[in-house]
This record gives C-alpha cells, structure tokens and sequence, in this order.
C-alpha cells in the first residue's frame, strides 16, 4: 500500500509548476493564477495542453485520476484539477491510503539500467 | 538525430526488417512480439545494440501490457520519437464462415492493441519539444476489397481512418500521423499462395512483381525520419501500382 506523505498544498504546487512549464500557455496571464483561475478561459488552456498537462503530472505522481475515477469534462478551474489530484493521491478524506498501481517489474528494470547508464 | 522508435510486432517480417533499418540509422528501438525469434535473438546478442535494441514478450491483444510497454520503453531510452503499429494477424475466411473467437482476436491485434498501444505512446509524445512520427502499417485492402478478409480488411480501414483524425489532433503539438498500405511483399502472409497466385498478381502489378519486405520498411522509414517533416495524415501505398 501508499502511504502518502503529499498535502494539498504540495498538490497545488506541483500542479502550478507544470501549468507554468507547458510551452504555449503565456507566463503573464499563468502569473496571477488562483485556484479560482479557469484552466481554458483565463488560462488559456487547449485541451491537447490539458493532456499534456496531465500526462506531467501521471509523470510526477505516478497516477492519472482521468482515466477511471474523474471524468475530465468535469474540470474546469485549477481548483477542480486540484481536487480531482487530491482524490486520487489522498482518497475522499486526506489521510486515507490509496492501492498503487501493480508492480511493473519490466519497467522497474528498465529504470535500473537507465540509471545504469547515466553513471557511465 | 538519433531517435527512439517503438516497433510493434518486430520480431519477424516487415517489423524485424522495419527494426533493421532504424538500428542501422543508429535510432534505438524497443519491439514486443509474443515469442522470441532468431532475429531477436541475434539483436539481442549483438553487445553493441544493449543500449539501444529492447524486446519484451508481449500478447499484442493484451491492451493493459501494451500501455506498460510504452511506459517501460519510454524509461528505457528517456523519450520516445517514433511509433510503428506493425503488428498484425491475417484472418482469411468467408466471414459466414469465421468463428466469434477469430474475429475478436483480428479486432484485438489488429484495432484495439494498436489503440492502447499509440494512446499510451503519443501522451508521452506529448512531452517531446520536437515532435514525433506515428506510422500505421495498413493494407491495400483497406481500399480494395478483396474475397476472404472482410474482417481484416475492416480493421486495416480502421487505422486509416484512426490516422487521419489523430493527425488533426496532434497535428498542434508536431506529432504526425501517417499509414503505410503495402501491397503484396515477399512474407508469411504470402508463404502460402500457389505459383499461379503468385504470377496473377505480379500480371496484375504494372511492376510487374511482389515487393521485396525492405521496400516497404524504407517507406516506414521515411514517414519516421525528418525527411518527411511536412508529412501527416497520409497514406502511402506502396504496392507496385497494383491499386492505381
């Protein structure tokens, strides 16, 4: 089991980051972003940006709340994406333990030998 | 640029020789296949391509491992550049006479394992500032129809059709999407056509014979490589003109 030591606040920040990342989206407009902020209207947000936001953030966290337990359509704000983040990492109520993903064993080798690689 | 390609079904035939041809471009490559085959073994056991040849054994109708594939391949090499949905079972038969099982099975190798494979590959292509190449390996008889392979037919048109759409949607990020449809090459899929088969359709082909695999893989690797920069949502056939 995961046992997760994130908060929300990491979360939140954690999701910023990666928003202020994403090539096209303008770094003035991404500066004053709330959790109030919506993603394609103030943010300026496409949905292939979402996607790309989202597979970042899978990268980072290990886990896409997308592709069984929020339907996508029902983000629109930052706020809604931090939520949808915070169901998946910390359950309903924080605290709560979530079961991983199974063991991907050829992908823990594959890591093995990247990492085998840098030292070289 | 050295490239990192992902090749489904690369163990044999047009995969095995499409796998050549990028190792031989210095590209790395990592390729799945159910079994292991002398050429997999001969990459394998070749110390100068450990650090860019990867195989796996994998079900190519099994969505959920194909999805791990790219995650793992995608760590092997830090990137993935390219995408070849090669892999493919032929399924002949009258269609009143095809059993539910072999049709699903077409449906799951042919359509839906090259969907959860590409999904999983082009999210992560997502993240690549320079862009990526998908290329679907097709068939002409996804636009000729032809006794016999309805069904296989019906998933090779379905790629074609998969192709032009997911290039508008990836088009924005650099992505392209393309299909090769070869016609009639030196293969398995050929092995058991008798003489007189053979001889209608080199006489039906304007040149006048069946392709050799490695120039239907030098398509692929064209659509793969910068060459065809401005290339996407396209079908390429390539079949000696037996389609024109």
């Amino acid at each position: 089991m995961l046992t997760n030591t994130l908060s929300k606040d990491d979360i939140y920040l954690a999701i910023a980051e990666e928003i202020r990342s994403l090539p096209e989206v303008d770094g003035a407009v991404v500066q004053g972003m709330t959790p109030n902020s919506e993603l394609n209207a103030q943010l300026g947000l496409s949905s292939l940006d979402m996607a790309e936001l989202v597979v970042a953030l899978e990268m980072r966290f290990s886990v896409d709340p997308f592709s069984s337990l929020v339907p996508i359509t029902d983000v629109r704000t930052v706020g809604d994406l931090i939520g949808a983040y915070e169901k998946a990492l910390l359950g309903e109520k924080n605290g709560t333990e979530i079961d991983p993903e199974p063991v991907n064993e050829a992908l823990l080798a594959a890591q093995q030998r990247a990492a085998a690689r840098r030292r070289r | 640029m050295t490239q990192a390609i992902v090749v489904s079904g690369g163990s044999r035939g047009l995969g095995a020789e499409i796998v050549r041809l990028c190792l031989k471009r210095s590209w790395s490559v990592a390729t799945f296949s159910r079994s292991k085959t002398p050429f997999v073994e001969d990459m394998l056991s070749d110390a100068g391509l450990s650090d860019r040849f990867y195989w796996q054994s994998i079900d190519g109708g099994d969505a959920d491992a194909l999805k791990a594939f790219a995650k793992t391949a995608h760590q092997e090499f830090g990137r993935i550049d390219g995408l070849v949905n090669n892999m493919g079972i032929g399924q002949d038969g009258l269609l009143a006479m095809m059993r539910q099982d072999e049709v699903d099975n077409c449906l799951d190798v042919n359509l839906r394992g090259p969907i959860a494979l590409t999904q999983a590959c082009t999210r992560l292509m997502l993240r690549n500032a320079s862009g990526a190449s998908v290329v679907n390996i097709s068939s002409v008889n996804a636009v000729r129809g032809h006794s016999g392979v309805a069904v296989y037919s019906a998933t090779k048109a379905a790629l074609d059709g998969f192709a032009r759409s997911l290039a508008r949607e990836l088009g924005p990020k650099s992505i392209r999407v393309n299909t090769v449809a070869p016609g009639y090459f030196e293969s398995d899929m050929v092995a058991d056509l008798t003489d007189a088969q053979r001889d209608r359709i080199a006489r039906r082909t304007p040149l006048g014979r069946l392709a050799r695999v490695e120039e239907i893989a030098r398509a692929v690797i064209f659509l793969l490589s910068p060459d065809a920069s401005f290339i996407t949502g396209q079908t390429l056939t390539v079949d000696g003109g037996i389609t024109c």
